[in-house]
């Protein structure tokens, strides 16, 4: 099987296959990270673990489609991209209001950063509070970029109308808690 | 479709650009003139953000369970000197040193006593119990500006005062109780030794276990291990074992141990 390959059964939805690509450089590239910037071994798996996740999120979000060079080539440059940034910066992940996933902006006053994540926070506690089936069918169409066909295959519905209606329920439940717990808590 | 969940679809085909001139146009004098409105699309912005930031977490979960099933990485020969690697151990990973080097004294008293005696249930439980870590919260962040009623509970866990976490998880309201509070209301029973208790909580958990399925069924396994039932814990670790939980191998292990 080629890259493509690779490439094209993650974005259908193959979790199987990201978790072979996660064995398969894990030794290689944890030991370079360790032995180019002298991280500890828990540092360089946080780091790994960075790395596929962006290498899955570039591939959901339609970013990386086919290689230009190897897998392999891709999660080291990853790799080392978050290395120095967070040798400059302290690096933090987070979520940008607007619904992408960006690094936090270092400009950014650490109040506004902490405020952000402490609402997101809040918003993941209330995504446990919502509950299965909703909790996972809005991370499926959000995070996951599945399509509505493959939600109603996945969850059981009828088709992908039912499917639809039922994520706009979802999300309004969502907000309801949402709501009360912001009210609770002001 | 009711209207406020067309104006949630509305509002997120206005987020993905995915509206004709026309329609975005009446979004926009909406906008303008309705507060409420305004205000509903701020709100799909911070739940969308939300559900991609709690979906990332438990990926990200997710590969710390595999690389947790995977032989350790074999990178020594790679560093020259020990005391640097020592030194760079980050402030947060302190914690996870300091359980890690705890389960290794409970492991290695207990493998000792194992060796020379033959494996009580409670022994077992003993050397394999370890409080189930916080992953609802970051109660560590005081400046945090919400903080709930759950928060509270999980932070007194965190402390580890689990008398008084239970005594907060069930006085959490009904609705609140998902899985995830039954988990841990589990593990303050299992510390405060009252294993009816705990096994109770998870049944009750597992009735709707969400994502702590795997979690759930290992904590009350550990459960009937304190309450000395040998046969209902070797039925809830053979279910670990068979399962994809990163506990499985241990699950094996308390096995084998038990059957001796």
């Amino acid at each position: 099987m080629s890259e493509n390959d690779v490439i094209a059964r993650i974005k259908t939805g193959d979790e199987r296959e990201l978790g072979t690509i996660y064995e398969k450089y894990r030794q290689e590239f944890i030991s370079w990270i360790i032995r180019t910037y002298s991280c500890n071994i828990e540092e360089a798996k946080e780091v790994y673990q960075l790395a596929i996740m962006i290498f899955y999120e570039n591939i959901i979000n339609g970013r990386l489609t086919t290689m230009t060079s190897s897998i392999k080539s891709y999660l080291f440059a990853i790799g080392k991209n978050k290395m120095l940034e967070q040798k400059k910066f302290a690096t933090r992940f987070t979520h940008n209001m607007d619904g992408t996933m960006d690094l936090m902006n270092e400009d950014q006053p650490t109040e506004d950063v902490e405020k952000q994540e402490a609402t997101l926070k809040l918003v993941e506690h209330c995504m446990h509070l919502l509950g299965e089936p909703c909790r996972g069918l809005l991370e499926m169409y959000y995070y996951h970029k599945k399509s509505m066909t493959d939600i109603a295959k996945s969850l059981g519905y009828k088709n992908t109308d039912t499917a639809k209606n039922q994520k706009y329920k979802c999300m309004k439940r969502l907000k309801k808690i949402f709501e009360e717990r912001t009210m609770n808590t002001v | 479709m009711n209207e406020l969940e067309k104006d949630i679809a509305l509002l997120e085909r206005y987020i993905e650009n995915d509206l004709g001139i026309e329609e975005r146009e009446i979004v926009e004098q909406r906008l303008a003139s309705e507060d409420d409105f305004k205000k509903l699309l701020d709100q799909v912005r911070i739940l969308i953000g939300g559900i991609q930031y709690a979906a990332r977490n438990k990926m990200m979960q997710q590969l710390k369970d595999l690389e947790q099933k995977l032989p350790e990485v074999n990178w020594q020969e790679h560093v020259d000197d020990d005391q640097e690697e020592e030194k760079a151990v980050p402030m947060r990973n302190r914690r996870y040193w300091l359980m890690a080097a705890a389960s290794v004294v409970i492991l290695a008293v207990s493998s000792i006593f194992l060796f020379n005696h033959r494996s009580a249930p409670g022994d077992i439980y003993q050397a394999y119990f370890e409080t189930y870590d916080n992953v609802m919260s970051a109660t560590t962040r005081g400046k945090s500006t919400v903080q709930t009623s759950f928060e509270q509970a999980m932070q007194v866990y965190d402390q580890g005062n689990y008398s008084l976490a239970i005594k907060m998880f069930n006085e959490l309201p009904g609705v609140e109780k998902d899985s995830g509070v039954y988990l841990y209301l589990g593990n303050s029973y299992l510390v405060e030794e009252q294993p009816d208790k705990a096994i109770e909580a998870f049944e009750k958990a597992l009735e709707n276990p969400g994502n702590f399925e795997n979690q759930l069924q290992w904590y009350r396994g550990l459960g009937y291990l304190q309450a000395g039932n040998i046969e209902k814990s070797i039925e809830v670790f053979t279910i670990v074992k068979n399962s994809d939980y990163s506990k499985s191998k241990q699950a094996k292990e308390i096995l084998k141990k038990i059957s001796k």
